[in-house]
């Protein structure tokens, strides 16, 4: 028959029995040679697809694929494992996985956020789909992590538009995350810079309006100090 | 020597901002003749905000708001025009941005990882490298 | 899947007859299911325990079933509430197989069809691929492909698919007729069309294969030309494709309509927008009442005055042209219609795919920002800047995405970036300096935040030298370049000795040089810079130097030449310098358009002991031509003028030759001193001398005037020289270098008498001249040798050495031009940079070398 090429050497296309193929895959997992597991488990769906271990089979790979940092593939076969058996009392942990795959390939703020994005994407997939498993609490606490970061990158451009002295854009953008980012860390800074920006712009009535904002949630926050100080420099008589 | 001169914000249109009435106009006819506005207060009553600066840019230092002007269009319960008001350059501040920052996850890139990470141009042929740039680069570095 | 519920509806005759009393469901069970769970067929369904049974619920069960595409037959049957689904789930795909596929190989059709193993086998797939791999050929040209798909079944409900192909072959065009244009010829009109009749000089081509598509946009082209040239009634009335006699081939007949030919009529600009008066936009416009109408130049109208309208924040103004035809005198009346449009802001801009690049470092570059009004040339200038990094793909474009209102405006950056890092190793061979040696490492996108950082060494026969450099384009953020290089070079210039080359001088170079740059305007910007650097210039004390008559060892201006001599010693030169940058290029790592100019003024002797005043000045211009070709003229000129009593030293003159002027040597142009050496020989009696030339040795001198111009045209090569990074070029190079103070020269003329200083006595290292010692038959003793004139008795000892002749003659100091036209090509290759020349010398001035062919690999530093 054909050669399979590409796979492990060790993987020729040998049909043999399920249980030794799943047992050599399930060895080698143990023995941390996470490639080439998931490569016998590919091989256990493909020559048996239909024993029970095939179903098991396509879930290891996918965790094998996980184990060796492979990301895309790793998602790629849970996508496979949740498009045949959706039904199944696995897929919550496949969902995870996906997200898990995700989350781990979030760069730092200053770079592309794609990731993070599909990130946030299969989180919620999860606390939607399966709220009441063990999962979907992780996935909620990463979920608000996602969002934090997500928060971070739209304040480094503010920071960065701030500096570069466009205030306009600065204050667009320090809105942005008032306004769609309100649980994250994010926010006492966010009503600190809008107070910054409101006050560059020569509206002290705006600022005074974020500062009495930043007072009444966050009152112990440097941040609210620093607008304080700030008001009271810049535009005294607004203080009430 | 000369400065650079920029435009941000919203381009004013001085008869059609005379045009706007306290009274006559609603916010319908007020989006009809300025357009929206550049933004909305988010707390308190909705004011609308339309602002529009001039800016230079002096060598060796930051870009400075030379003169602007802020429009605010205050509305009533029902909508229609309380107020206008126009501002100059009365009130801006000049404040540095405050430089502590709220700390952020994310998988930093090593120093290491920079320097050879993107060397995709091992003397490979026709890549990246060849004949350095003809111009000089941003500000003639 | 409509297919598919057909097929359904005739497999599962529906239930016999509904029972009259609606019937509770009790139980259901699915039977047949081996891979999925009971439980998965279930959620594909409505049907539920205690939900009563209907037909149509039933009905509904089997298509959702039908729909998922898992299973090849389902049966849903009841009996008294007990009902069971009884399924035959599709087989797995095992390996998919293509045979009889020569044309389009195996890796070429495999990604482009759905069907893969180890998923579900459904027909609607298979049907889809072998639709796919039709059009594959369809697009090679081959109608007459079949594709046959063959099911294999295995055990365990698994299946090989295997796709027959059978390829037939390419039907070609063989003749195109065109029926009723009279006034432009067949062949003219068969130029403007895309396919082309099959012939001899076409085997290759593919575009003389038979396409309807294609013949469709034929037809579009014609209809094109005929606008363009004005016949605005022109019509195709048939276009029609017959297979030949032997079915092998078309022939293609398009019977045309020209009409008549239309002039403009008046034309006028109606703009709905409020600060965008149509009378001064109209009188802009390209086309004048009375000019032969032309519909390309109407479209170029429509896009200039789109951009114009951008321009003023109009992103989505629409222009439209309204025309009224006049067919009694022919004329074209033409008014564009600017619709009222509101004017956008930019609500926010993204930049996306930046794995590397900082985000700020491309938003630096943007010349609009969040809350702006759009402003098309803003974004193109944007698009340009963004290019000129050389971080990015080649066809970079800002994108425009609809904003969350009908005013505002997402302006999207999707960087797909490409290896800025050169780690290169590289071992060339220079006609420059023979072999090279470099290791140089360069990121020009030093951790992602767009500084370049360099370190690099290069060692060759003629130089050695190490070189880093930082360079920040925006230091703190703010609008201001930074610069900073060390380096140490140690360079040996050279003269010919007909064709072989000896070094005449050494000279190493410590120092650094730190520049900042600023802008003024859009395009202009300043840069200052200062530099120290330590020059130590040694001359090879065995071959020039003598005791001269002070008793010391110095350079003796008879071998090395007066130039030389005064060129020697160690110089601190401190250099503040100035230029002035105007750059409009579109792009800087391979411009296509625009201007860079540069105004240089250089002044040392803040301090140190070189004293002058440099000017430079130097402007190219980029012209894209017809369909790839660029363009490029480019000039630059330099003045050097000492001050506080100095001259000019040789190491600080300008010189010319490769590689900035092509076609001749290395300092092959300008002033120099050729000495031309003779051998004298005087045999038999009474004696006769005879002269006659041996060699001539040429020393550049440089100038203190220069200039240089050059024309290139560079020539668009197809897609894949252009991956190999081939560019060819024809070019014109021309310059001079001229002015210094003639040098006085030295003469050792064999035909005067013999002056002692021409004898070249050989010394020793402490430069005491050496003699063979006279014997006592009068003879000399080779074997050893002494500094002392006269042995003990008094008599002479031979002196070593010889007696040279050589005339001394000061040639090419004139500013008339040096011109020289050739072809090149650039090549980046693994080795680096790579350069090859030929060259015509069509001027010269006496004194220059020009040289034919040169190569260069490994940029010299």
């Amino acid at each position: 028959c054909a050669g399979r090429g590409g796979k492990a050497k060790d993987t020729a296309y040998v049909a043999r029995d399920v249980d030794t193929l799943y047992a050599a895959a399930k060895q080698r997992l143990d023995q941390g040679r996470t490639k080439q597991a998931a490569a016998l488990f590919d091989e256990v769906e493909r020559q048996h697809p239909y024993s029970p271990w095939a179903r098991r089979a396509q879930l290891m790979s996918a965790f094998s694929y996980y184990a060796a940092r492979d990301y895309n593939k790793a998602v790629s076969s849970a996508q496979r494992f949740l498009s045949i058996h959706p039904g199944n009392k696995d897929a919550p942990y496949a969902y995870y996985l996906i997200a898990v795959c995700y989350y781990e390939q979030i760069s730092d703020v200053t770079r592309d956020q794609k990731t993070t994005e599909q990130a946030r994407t299969a989180l919620t997939e999860i606390t939607r789909r399966y709220p009441t498993t063990s999962y979907a609490s992780d996935a909620k606490l990463k979920l608000d992590l996602v969002n934090d970061h997500l928060a971070g990158k739209e304040m480094t451009i503010g920071r960065s538009y701030e500096r570069s002295g466009k205030w306009l854009a600065a204050t667009l953008r320090f809105r942005n995350v008032v306004d769609n980012f309100q649980t994250t860390s994010h926010t006492p800074e966010a009503l600190f810079r809008l107070v910054e920006g409101y006050l560059s712009l020569g509206i002290p009535a705006e600022a005074q309006k974020a500062a009495a904002v930043l007072e009444r949630n966050y009152p112990q926050s440097k941040w609210y100090e620093r607008a304080y100080d700030l008001m009271r420099k810049h535009a005294a008589e607004n203080l009430t | 020597c000369t400065s650079i001169k920029d435009h941000r914000g919203y381009l004013i249109d001085q008869t059609l901002v005379d045009s706007v009435q306290p009274g006559i106009d609603n916010r319908m006819s007020v989006e009809k003749t300025l357009g929206r506005p550049t933004f909305v207060s988010q707390f308190g009553e909705q004011d609308w905000y339309y602002i529009s600066q001039q800016v230079k840019t002096p060598p060796f230092l930051r870009p400075r708001t030379k003169e602007q002007t802020i429009l605010r269009v205050r509305f009533d319960a029902a909508g229609n025009v309380q107020a206008v008001d126009k501002r100059g350059m009365e009130q801006v501040a000049h404040i540095s941005p405050e430089g502590d920052k709220t700390p952020t996850l994310g998988r930093d890139r090593g120093l290491l990882e920079d320097l050879f990470g993107n060397i995709g141009a091992v003397g490979a042929a026709g890549m990246g490298g060849g004949t350095g740039p003809t111009g000089p680069g941003p500000n003639g570095s | 899947a409509a297919q598919d519920a057909a097929a359904a509806a005739t497999a599962a005759p529906p239930p016999a007859a509904a029972p009259a009393v609606v019937q509770r469901i009790d139980s259901i069970q699915v039977t047949g299911a081996e891979r999925l769970e009971p439980q998965t067929v279930m959620s594909y369904i409505d049907l539920r325990v205690g939900q009563p049974y209907t037909a149509a619920a039933a009905d509904k069960a089997l298509k959702d079933l039908y729909a998922t595409e898992l299973f090849t037959n389902v049966q849903v049957t009841n009996d008294a509430g007990k009902v069971t689904i009884q399924v035959q789930e599709n087989p797995v795909v095992n390996r998919i197989i293509l045979e009889g596929n020569k044309r389009i190989k195996d890796d070429k059709i495999l990604p482009e069809i759905k069907v893969a193993a180890r998923q579900i086998f459904t027909r609607s797939k298979v049907r889809a691929d072998v639709a796919r791999i039709i059009e594959l050929y369809k697009r090679q040209g081959r109608y007459a492909a079949t594709v046959e798909p063959k099911m294999v079944m295995l055990d365990q409900n698994r299946v090989d698919i295997v796709f027959e192909i059978t390829e037939g072959d390419k039907s070609k065009v063989r003749q195109i007729n065109i029926i009723g244009n009279d006034k432009f010829s067949d062949g003219k009109l068969r130029g403007e069309m895309v396919t082309k009749e099959a012939g001899l000089t076409k085997i290759f081509s593919s575009a003389t294969s038979y396409d309807p598509d294609r013949m469709a946009f034929d037809q579009q082209k014609l209809r094109q030309f005929y606008l363009t040239e004005g016949y605005a009634d022109f019509r195709v009335v048939s276009a029609v494709a017959e297979l030949t006699p032997d079915k092998k081939d078309f022939i293609i007949t398009y019977v045309v309509e020209e009409g008549k030919r239309y002039k403009f009529g008046d034309v006028k600009v109606d703009s709905q927008l409020r600060d965008f008066d149509g009378d001064k936009l109209a009188s802009g416009l390209p086309m004048k009442k009375g000019d032969w109408y032309n519909a390309k130049m109407v479209e170029d109208t429509i896009d200039r005055l789109n951009e114009t309208a951008g321009a003023f924040g109009y992103a989505f103004a629409d222009v439209r042209p309204q025309y009224d035809r006049n067919k009694e005198d022919l004329t074209m009346g033409l008014t564009f219609v600017i619709a009222e449009a509101p004017r956008v802001y930019v609500e926010r801009i993204d930049i996306n795919g930046n794995t590397l690049t900082q985000d700020k470092v491309v938003r630096r570059e943007f010349r609009l920002a969040e809350g702006d009004a759009f402003n098309s040339l803003q974004v193109k200038r944007s698009t340009n800047r963004i290019k000129s990094l050389g971080y990015f793909q080649e066809k970079f474009e800002v994108e425009q995405k609809p904003g969350s209102a009908p005013d505002r405006i997402i302006l999207e950056a999707n960087v797909e970036e490409k290896p800025t890092g050169e780690l290169q190793l590289s071992a060339g061979f220079s006609s420059l300096e023979s072999f090279i040696f470099q290791a140089s490492i360069q990121q020009r996108n030093f951790r992602g935040r767009g500084q370049t950082i360099g370190l690099s060494g290069s060692y060759s026969r003629y130089s050695k030298s190490v070189q880093t450099s930082f360079v920040e384009p925006y230091l703190f953020d703010k609008n201001v370049s930074l610069g900073v290089d060390i380096y140490r070079r140690d360079y040996n210039s050279f003269n010919y000795a007909n064709s072989d080359r000896n070094t005449t001088y050494q000279q190493s170079t410590t120092g650094f040089q730190v520049r900042a740059g600023v802008p003024l305007t859009e395009y202009l910007t300043t840069v200052g810079r200062y530099t120290l650097n330590y020059d130590d210039v040694t001359l090879d004390k065995g071959t020039y130097y003598s005791i001269d008559s002070s008793g010391k060892l110095s350079c003796d201006p008879l071998r090395a030449g007066r130039y030389l001599c005064d060129a020697i010693g160690k110089r601190l030169s401190s250099i503040a310098g100035l230029s002035l940058i105007y750059d409009t290029l579109d792009n800087r790592v391979r411009p296509t358009r625009g201007i860079t100019a540069s105004v240089n003024v250089d002044v040392a002797g803040l301090g140190g002991d070189v004293h002058y005043i440099r000017g430079r000045l130097n402007a190219s211009k980029f012209f894209p031509l017809y369909k790839g070709f660029i363009f490029s003229l480019s000039g630059e000129g330099g003045a050097i003028k000492g001050w506080g009593g100095d001259d000019i030293r040789l190491t600080d003159r300008f010189y010319l030759g490769e590689p900035q002027l092509r076609g001749f040597g290395i300092r092959g142009v300008g002033p120099r001193v050729i000495r031309q050496y003779y051998s004298k020989t005087t045999t038999g009696t009474p004696p006769v001398t005879t002269v006659e030339e041996t060699t001539d040795t040429d020393d550049a001198l440089g100038g203190r005037f220069y200039y240089q111009a050059r024309a290139e045209l560079e020539i668009p090569l197809g897609s894949g020289a252009k991956e190999l990074g081939l560019r060819p070029s024809i070019f014109a190079d021309a310059g001079a270098v001229w002015s210094i103070k003639s040098p006085n020269l030295s003469q050792c003329d064999p035909n005067q008498p013999d002056k002692p200083e021409c004898f070249f006595g050989s010394r020793n290292s402490s430069g005491q001249q050496l003699y063979y010692p006279v014997k006592a038959d009068g003879t000399f003793d080779t074997t050893t040798t002494t500094t002392d004139p006269t042995n003990a008795s008094g008599v002479a000892n031979q002196a070593i050495g010889s007696r040279q002749y050589f005339t001394e003659t000061y040639v090419g100091d004139s500013w008339k031009p040096r011109l020289a036209v050739g072809i090149g090509v650039n090549w980046n290759s693994p080795f680096g940079p790579f350069r090859i020349d030929f060259s015509k010398v069509i001027l010269k001035e006496k004194g220059d070398n020009p040289k034919t062919f040169t190569f260069n690999v490994g940029t010299q530093f």
